[in-house]
């Protein structure tokens, strides 16, 4: 099977509009939680968000295509562009072996909203061009055509897991030989009002509405709920052959995926299957436990996921598990639910290509029953060669990617 | 209300262009209106001029200019005669009845 390695990255979120803004962020320990700006949410129990906040969407599309766009997808291209850039890669030579796979959950929320609006309190009909930007897949599409990518191209939407699956799938295809380099990733805004709303009624996001930019607290004893971010993040992956035939910068090496399901709840996680899944991982990348250095936890900062994704790790890494570092970056840019698995890789490949670990920010005084080494409060510089990052969603769908610093 | 000069404006307004620079025999390539464009474009021309143009009324499929859209529009506008509810020019009165709403 042919080796898979990330040669580009992108990323828009509350910790900034580029990478580097995303790298200063992480290694200085800056959360990008805040009071939620974008709309009202006095009338929410949750008024804290991590707002990807105003973004010159002129630097990667014009002003004409944007009216077509949502913003889901107008925050995906402008992560493509950066990656694009990253990676100086170019399909015009090899469209048809080139292909794009993203993750989303929740869909174009301003169009949503916007076309119901009209019909319900008015009568009013939607614009024609709701539809093409309603369509979840919208962001492959416009991808797909923007840069010429002629293979396969898919929208995943398995809620917080939607773009780990979609690393995941790319890196399959590629090591397989169905194609060569894919722009993957996910792209995810607030859900519709409603469904925010809904959310709020769920009772699993953080109201600490007076310490906004703590608001995410995950393994913390006094985490209270995830803070609901907006996000996008692109990978250019490639196989190896493609990046070293043209001298493509590697930041990583994409070694494993590892796919569970529970098959237990719908909303609630069982320890079985987020085990299940980092097993997978460790034998698809071919990894002893004690090999890993470093996992990107799924941590949200739920009452229920942080002492079961502990227990998992437990379980999974036995006596190591004391020894390897785990952090939740979601302390800082929030849980970006379809962007998730690709933010997080982003900070994870970040952390190893320079040389740190991300940390778990606000986390003052862990839950008893979360007694690793959480990364608390600040980065710390490290070297660290094999990384895990967790992604475990609503619906039982679990993920784990492996990645190791690239030896060619 | 001249209908043909406010469609004029709406395409023109649609392609960011000046409305000299739209013409009844300006072809939808010529202006750079694609099918998702034009179908954009009817709808709203049905907003702003308050008229209804039901899918059979003008097939977008071989429609290629500003001179079919205006056939169309003045068919329908002619057929419904005085029955024809233009959206009239926003007055005071109505600005001020806007507002109560709000």
């Amino acid at each position: 099977m042919r080796r898979v390695v990330i040669s580009g990255l992108g990323a828009v979120s509350s910790l900034g509009h580029d990478i580097p803004a995303h790298l200063d962020a992480l290694q200085t320990g800056r959360s990008g939680t805040s009071l939620i700006s974008s709309f009202d949410a006095d009338w929410l129990y949750t008024k804290v968000g991590a707002e990807a906040g105003e973004i010159d969407f002129d630097r990667a599309v014009s002003r004409s295509e944007q009216r077509h766009l949502d913003r889901h997808s107008l925050l995906a291209l402008y992560a493509a562009a950066e990656a694009v850039e990253d990676a100086a890669f170019d399909a015009s030579q090899d469209g048809p072996r080139c292909g794009v796979i993203l993750g989303t959950g929740m869909g174009p929320g301003e169009t949503i909203d916007s076309a119901i609006a009209g019909v319900h309190l008015e009568q009013r009909k939607p614009r024609p061009t709701t539809i093409p930007r309603c369509m979840f897949n919208a962001p492959t599409g416009h991808l797909s055509i923007k840069y010429g990518l002629r293979g396969p191209s898919q929208m995943i939407v398995t809620a917080c897991a939607s773009s780990a699956h979609a690393l995941g799938q790319a890196f399959e295809f590629i090591r397989r030989g169905q194609a060569d380099a894919f722009l993957a990733g996910g792209t995810e805004t607030f859900p519709p009002r409603a469904l925010m709303a809904a959310w709020d009624t769920l009772r699993v996001m953080s109201t600490a509405n007076d310490r906004p930019e703590a608001a995410s607290r995950p393994f913390s004893a006094d985490r209270d709920g995830f803070v609901m971010g907006e996000a996008a993040a692109v990978l250019v992956l490639e196989s190896e052959e493609r990046a070293k035939a043209r001298g493509a910068r590697i930041y990583a090496e994409i070694t494993g995926v590892g796919l569970s399901s529970d098959a237990h709840h719908i909303t609630q996680p069982q320890t079985d299957g987020l085990e299940l899944a980092m097993r997978n991982a460790l034998a698809d990348a071919r990894l002893q436990p004690e090999d890993v250095d470093y996992i990107n936890a799924h941590g949200t900062a739920t009452p229920i996921n942080d002492p079961l994704e502990t227990a998992a790790i437990k379980s999974v890494f036995g006596d190591h598990a004391r020894r390897l570092a785990v952090s939740s970056t979601k302390s800082a840019h929030g849980h970006t639910i379809g962007a998730a698995g690709a933010l997080e890789t982003v900070a994870t490949v970040l952390g190893m290509h320079h040389g740190f670990l991300p940390a778990t920010l606000n986390l003052h005084e862990p839950d008893p029953e979360c007694d690793l080494d959480y990364v608390p409060l600040e980065p710390r510089a490290a070297s660290f060669n094999v990384a895990l990052s967790n992604s475990f969603a609503f619906g039982g769908h679990n993920v784990t990617l492996a990645f190791r610093r690239y030896r060619g | 209300m001249d209908i043909k000069a406010e469609i004029i404006r709406i395409i023109a307004g649609y392609k960011e262009v000046d409305p000299s620079e739209v013409k009844p025999e300006s072809t939808f390539e010529d202006l750079g209106i694609d099918s998702l464009d034009a179908i954009d474009i009817m709808f709203e021309i049905e907003e702003k001029l308050g008229l209804q143009i039901p899918p059979d009324a003008l097939d977008l499929n071989t429609a290629r200019s500003v001179a079919d859209i205006l056939e169309v529009t003045d068919r329908l506008t002619a057929e419904l005669g005085d029955q024809l509810d233009l959206a009239p020019e926003p007055t005071a009165a109505d600005a001020d009845k806007d507002k109560d709403q709000d």
